[in-house]
């Protein structure tokens, strides 16, 4: 019994100074800060002119919507990626590279909603004749004609 | 649209085109009728609020008249559209199998 307890009084006492020794070690004053950078980011329409506004999603964190060109300071260096976005618009996603105390700039071409050629057509939700619901998310990946038509 | 039935939807592989009618009436049996009495198997829908309509500029306050088409890639691009009242079938024809391709 008494052997027990004195085994086991030395075993935490051995444990304890292997923990304070590993404490006790020349730490650092302070971390190193880490490197970062700067980005700006521009939106234009496919013909050449500004957005008034791109909203920003950064390694899935969503800044909103911000004044274009949007600038984001104090990014990590490495690699980021940076999903932009306009409410009259299709988001697009790309990669980039942030150097140390650098302003790196990225553009995004976005195309506008709208009926027209050349527009990402809007999005839509209706009912069939048969009760199902058809929504254009529903036939994305297929060639899908509209044929409006009157009540003749 | 049975000539759209004939000449596009049964030329076409259903299981990468979609065809849907659009009409903004507010009768549902006459829809129904319409479709089903002329053997019609692609979707009709009801846009009795004109949501459809309206979000792809069609009617008398756009400058246009029905019948209007408008072909969707499988990105969801616009690629092509017709207002003009021509029903212009083998081009339509031709412009989605282009884009099938």
């Amino acid at each position: 019994m008494m052997n027990h307890k004195k085994s086991t009084a030395v075993l935490m006492i051995t444990v304890y100074s292997a923990i304070l020794l590993q404490h006790c070690g020349k730490q650092p004053t302070s971390l190193p800060a880490e490197l970062t950078g700067n980005l700006q980011i521009t939106g234009f329409h496919m013909d050449g002119s500004l957005f008034d506004s791109i909203g920003i999603n950064l390694d899935d964190f969503d800044h909103g919507t911000m004044e274009n060109p949007a600038t984001l300071t104090d990014l990590v260096i490495g690699s980021h990626r940076i999903f932009a976005y306009s409410e009259a618009s299709s988001g697009t996603t790309k990669t980039v590279e942030i150097r140390e105390d650098a302003l790196t700039t990225i553009d995004f071409w976005m195309t506008a909603t709208g009926p027209y050629v050349g527009n990402v057509a809007p999005s839509f939700a209706a009912t069939d004749v048969g009760g199902n619901e058809v929504t254009s998310e529903s036939l994305r990946g297929k060639v899908v004609l509209l044929a409006f038509f009157e009540h003749t | 649209m049975p000539t759209i039935h004939g000449l596009i939807w049964q030329q076409l592989p259903h299981e990468s085109v979609a065809i849907l009618a659009v009409n903004n009436t507010s009768s549902t049996s006459w829809l129904m009728n319409y479709s089903i009495g002329r053997g019609i198997t692609y979707p009709f829908v009801f846009d009795e609020e004109s949501s459809l309509f309206d979000s792809y500029q069609v009617g008398p306050q756009f400058g246009n008249t029905p019948p209007t088409y408008v072909i969707i890639d499988q990105q969801g691009i616009v690629q092509y559209r017709t207002d003009d009242r021509f029903n212009r079938y083998d081009e339509m024809k031709d412009k989605i199998e282009e884009l099938l391709e």
